[in-house]
């Protein structure tokens, strides 16, 4: 479970977040929304280990995430997407992906160099990793195209499924569904939401569409300026007046 | 998910066979070289000069072109390289050569490792700044550490040995420096193929990325300095023994720029590009012996007319060739289309 507490982070004068609290169980799909600004992504950045919070604590299966450094976070069962998906775009969506899966070889750069066993081995673990998130993600025929020349929603998918391959237990997903048509949006809703039972991964999913976020959530939490405005099971949070207020408008 | 908006470019089997059939002939070529041109030493020695060259060019391209590093000071450690194996033969003149060659590749690494624990938190003009500063500091070091290097007269290289066997003719050391090369391209090409490279490449394309993937980004940096130090000692000692001397005039500045022309020309990121660069700078530069003083100007020019005609560099002539036939093949089919449709 990872549990976050009393989190503030500020750039400036401008206090990103105000004194967050959150939980995500383990084996769910939680959801942090808001609209842009809210602070969202700044929570994502914290938690991976890109922002120094000023106050609060992060706490995962008993690790304080805060204080490991940003790649020791994979170690901890942490993996994460980018909101403007950062790719090895030079590299092949393959190589992409197997660079999610080298954290768990053992073998160094001689052994490497050399082609041991125990080398080959784990070039072997990771295709497979690989190849498994590929077909799940209905990626495996773009396997081979540079990453850099892909679409932007293909992009995405090859971003989720680098973290995917990384083994994490707790997937920090950050709007994996923008810049998607509507119709994959649907169907990416439905796979996040079997990345639990499949992967056995609990997912913190970020996002500002609403219809992916209450279909796909078992618990929604909503922020708004920084702070947490409700939390609650989708339907809760769909009629909550502040939410309604804040984010969804009033109509 | 529409699959037909993704269909994968077709013949990577061809592009395979056609990238085994490029290396044998390479290597059919390189064996075959001396027994054909034997007689003329002039021509075994220039063959040796585009070996060495392809080497050390490609122990620069690591850094470069797959680590997204800048260096303008890899003369430095050639010479690091080549100091060492001269140093160490002096000592010791039946040692045999690979005892040699694993001396200098390891001094070279450890300046290598050096020169990589600052440049972990240096980038860009910073970076190259720092290499720079390596590239020229290290002759003038030689220069004046008289009592290893012999200042400016430098350090004759005895011929290596294996065993009984001295490579002295140049032939030998044709044959030495190719097989070493060869094994060196091997092991990078196998190295590039691992976590390892796959690291190297990662923390190019996006640092963030990688170490939320569990790289350790500075620790990566460090590593591909080493690496590429490794190998441009080894290049350095193979440079000693072709010229037959080590000097801090052998090099100069514009060594370390000529090893970087010639990876942009051949081409960032690509082994056969840099072996290609290599010798096609090499070829240029013995063009312009006969006009002293013209020889950067040459390489300059060479440098300017691949990037102006192909900006990807000459490895991406196969690439820009096979997309300028798609597009006329698409171009011919519309065309055909229309004149059928003209005649309906």
């Amino acid at each position: 479970m990872l549990e976050v507490r009393g989190l503030k982070l500020a750039f400036g004068g401008v206090q990103a977040i105000d004194g967050l609290d959150f939980t995500v169980p383990d084996g769910t799909v939680t959801a942090l929304i808001g609209a842009n600004g809210a602070g969202k992504t700044s929570v994502l950045n914290v938690l991976s280990r890109f922002y120094q919070p000023q106050a609060g604590t992060v706490v995962y299966n008993g690790t304080d995430l805060l204080r490991l450094r940003a790649h020791k976070l994979v170690h901890a069962g942490v993996g994460r997407s980018f909101q403007n998906v950062a790719l090895f775009q030079e590299l092949p969506v393959l190589d992409n992906l197997l660079v999610g899966a080298d954290h768990l070889g053992r073998t160094g750069l001689l052994r490497n160099t050399l082609r041991t066993p125990g080398a080959r081995r784990h070039e072997r673990r990771a295709r497979e990793r690989a190849e498994r998130v590929m077909e799940f993600l209905e990626i495996t025929d773009l396997r081979h195209r540079r990453a850099g020349d892909l679409s932007f929603g293909d992009r995405k998918l090859v971003d989720m499924g680098r973290a995917l391959t990384s083994g994490p237990s707790l997937l920090l997903l950050d709007e994996p569904a923008s810049g998607m048509a509507e119709s994959q949006r649907d169907w990416l809703g439905q796979v996040i939401r079997r990345i639990p039972d499949e992967f056995g991964a609990s997912v913190l999913l970020i996002d500002h569409d609403m219809g992916l976020v209450l279909g796909v959530s078992a618990s929604v939490v909503v922020m708004d300026f920084g702070r947490k405005i409700a939390e609650g099971d989708p339907d809760a949070v769909r009629r909550d007046e502040r939410v309604i207020a804040a984010y969804l408008g009033e109509d | 998910m529409s699959p037909a908006s993704r269909t994968v470019p077709g013949g990577r089997a061809a592009a395979r066979i056609a990238q085994w059939a490029m290396v044998g002939a390479v290597v059919v070529i390189g064996v075959l070289f001396p027994q054909v041109y034997g007689q003329d030493f002039y021509a075994v020695t220039i063959a040796t000069e585009c070996i060495v060259y392809a080497l050390i060019t490609i122990s620069l391209n690591l850094l470069v072109g797959y680590g997204g590093q800048i260096s303008l000071g890899q003369a430095g450690l050639v010479a690091i390289g080549g100091y060492a194996g001269a140093y160490i033969l002096e000592k010791v003149p039946s040692l045999p050569f690979p005892v040699e060659l694993a001396f200098a590749a390891v001094l070279t690494t450890i300046a290598g490792l050096i020169l990589g624990l600052p440049t972990g938190r240096l980038r860009g003009h910073y970076l190259a700044v720092v290499t720079l500063g390596l590239g020229v500091a290290i002759p003038q070091i030689a220069l004046n550490l008289t009592s290893i290097t012999n200042g400016r007269t430098g350090l004759i290289v005895n011929p290596a040995s294996i065993g009984s066997l001295a490579l002295a003719s140049p032939v030998a050391i044709y044959y030495m420096c190719f097989v070493v090369t060869c094994l060196s391209v091997i092991a990078i090409h196998s190295l590039l193929k691992t976590r390892t490279g796959r690291a190297f490449m990662a923390v190019r394309d996006s640092e963030q990325a990688a170490a939320a993937m569990g790289i350790n980004v500075q620790r990566t940096k460090i590593t591909l300095f080493a690496v590429s130090a490794f190998f441009a000692g080894i290049g350095g000692d193979l440079f000693g023994h072709l010229q037959n001397l080590v000097a801090p005039g052998a090099f100069p500045f514009s060594l370390s720029l000529f090893f970087l022309a010639a990876v942009i020309v051949g081409g960032s990121a690509s082994l056969p590009g840099s072996v290609i660069g290599a010798i096609l700078l090499v070829l240029a530069d013995t063009q312009t012996t006969s006009l002293p003083g013209f020889e950067p100007v040459v390489v300059g020019g060479v440098v300017v007319l691949v990037l102006l005609i192909i900006p990807g560099g000459l490895a991406a002539v196969p690439a820009t060739l096979m997309r300028l036939r798609s597009r006329q093949g698409r171009r011919r089919a519309r065309t055909g289309s229309l004149a059928s449709g003209a005649g309906d």
